[in-house]
């Protein structure tokens, strides 16, 4: 049986899609059979940071409408062979969504993959509720700013009250916060909330903290998810957060300023 | 020239609806002397509110048949001893009828009252107690998120996780708070003036005991981060340490 993982935040701009496509990536990468689904119906972006926009035909409310079949639609990635993209549709909009066709989605993909992965759209509306409605898990994607952290709060409280598993009264949906674009320096000069800060207002486990890097704007930019990126912090920190997602125990990295080498301070004072 | 007169009149007046409060003069039974000894009786005690505030006259707990009640000879009585009676709630459309008939308005009997919630030892004016049910706790123990409201509409509230800035707790009681509150924490929401908020470290936005509000500060001061009681007294709110609390930011 699957496992339902939604990832969401929220507030738009954050790097719910980036996310997506790395921890599908890692997972995908360590051998498991990950599909991975752009919720986000009318501003169709997942494809481009996994580089197969020019093979999307059919998509996500073709499959739901019943004009295509699943198997169909379902893109394969290129570099990683047990990874499927789902795209959404461009020229739809979000309430082409029912509860009713994305379970039956969700009940066709479980069958045969191992992790589902559920790109959220920004805000608490119709097409974010589709996203996380069926999720076992939910990683809640939040950037330390007093904004981002106040909509996760928002996020996680409707993950709590209007999920499936909420309704049925079944265990509730594990949570995973991940901090991204995170600059140690900027926090230690008191201009960015700490990691601390963000854990004591949102009270949820830590998955991972993504230092801001320039290299995850060119891994999207070339259509690679940037854990794929093995030399860059940012894709490092990605791989470690998959494996704290797989139970693996991983010491935090990249929330230190990096200490500067003898040579460094000589020259720069 | 009939549009014109149609603009200066909607100028003039508006309907608007509202909703007051009014003190009720209930008669369970009318025997006219002993009636008027009552009633005067009631004023004399206080002569000022008397003659300020208005009356809506029930029969609603009138026990016996209305069939011939003499509803004139009782407004008679209110006026000779000026209450101000300024409708009628008889629920019998022959009394109705007198009623209007002496230029007072009537009334629907009032809902919840027809469904047998009558209390027929409420004493005219007189503020009914509260029933005496024994109150039930609700406890959380999950942390209340930015958005969410939780309430205990009969008694106290528990709760042992945060409550997040933009979420909401409420108690018909008193507020008890393990962890960090720092969206609004409002007790006494049915009027418990005597209702009171603990917590172990006051970040709120905003507190309420009994409907009397207040932003709260972020200084020291004004308890912030400390552990506190919120009370209320003469309609003011009032910050204190919690007793053996360590007073520090």
């Amino acid at each position: 049986m699957a496992k339902i993982i939604v990832v969401t935040s929220g507030k738009g701009g954050v790097g719910k899609t980036t996310t997506s496509a790395s921890i599908s990536s890692g997972l995908a990468a360590r051998g498991h059979k990950t599909a991975v689904i752009d919720f986000d119906v009318g501003l169709r972006n997942l494809d481009l940071v996994m580089n197969c926009e020019r093979r999307v035909v059919f998509d996500f409310v073709n499959v739901i409408q019943g004009e295509a079949g699943l198997n169909q639609a379902l893109i394969r990635d290129k570099r990683l062979d047990t990874l499927y993209i789902l795209p959404a549709s461009q020229t739809r909009d979000k309430d082409a969504l029912t509860k009713e066709g994305v379970e039956k989605i969700l009940v066709e993909l479980a069958k045969s993959f191992d992790y589902i992965i559920c790109d959220s759209p920004a805000g608490i509306e119709h097409g974010a509720m589709m996203a996380m409605y069926f999720a076992d898990e939910a990683i809640v994607v939040t950037n330390p700013e007093v904004s981002s952290v106040r909509d996760s709060d928002r996020i996680l409280g409707i993950l709590q009250s209007k999920s499936r598993r909420a309704e049925n009264n079944e265990e509730p949906i594990r949570e995973h916060l991940l901090l991204t674009r995170y600059d140690p320096q900027r926090v230690e000069n008191g201009q960015m909330l700490s990691v601390q800060d963000v854990q004591e207002i949102l009270s949820v486990p830590l998955l991972g903290v993504i230092p801001e890097s320039q290299a995850v704007l060119n891994a999207s930019n070339q259509g690679i998810p940037v854990i794929l990126d093995e030399k860059a912090p940012a894709g490092m920190a990605y791989e470690d957060a998959v494996a704290r997602l797989l139970g693996e125990d991983r010491p935090q990295r990249f929330i230190e300023v990096p200490k500067k080498g003898f040579l460094h301070r000589m020259f720069t004072g | 020239m009939s549009t014109a007169s149609c603009a200066t009149t909607a100028a003039q007046v508006r309907f608007k609806g509202t909703v007051l409060t009014c003190t009720v003069l209930e008669v369970s039974q009318f025997d006219a002397v002993e009636f008027a000894r009552e009633v005067s009786a009631h004023v004399a005690s206080a002569p000022e509110f008397f003659r300020a505030v208005p009356f809506l006259l029930s029969l609603e707990s009138h026990t016996g048949s209305l069939q011939g009640f003499p509803i004139l000879e009782l407004l008679g009585i209110c006026a000779d001893v000026s209450l101000h009676v300024i409708g009628v709630r008889a629920g019998s459309p022959e009394v109705e009828q007198l009623a209007r008939s002496a230029g007072l308005p009537c009334l629907p009997v009032n809902a919840s009252r027809e469904r047998g919630e009558r209390r027929p030892d409420a004493a005219a004016g007189a503020a009914r107690p509260p029933e005496a049910v024994p109150s039930t706790a609700r406890l959380i123990r999950q942390p209340v998120r930015s958005g969410q409201q939780v309430i205990a509409p009969d008694g106290d509230l528990i709760v042992m996780a945060p409550v997040s800035a933009g979420a909401e707790v409420l108690a018909a009681g008193n507020i008890h708070a393990y962890a960090p509150v720092r969206g609004r924490a409002l007790a006494g929401i049915r009027g418990d003036t005597s209702a009171r908020i603990f917590c172990q470290s006051l970040e709120a936005e905003l507190v309420a005991i009994g409907g009397c509000y207040q932003v709260v500060e972020q200084t020291p001061d004004s308890g912030w981060r400390q552990a506190v009681v919120i009370e209320l007294f003469d309609d003011k709110l009032t910050i204190n340490p919690l007793p053996g609390a360590r007073a520090e930011g």
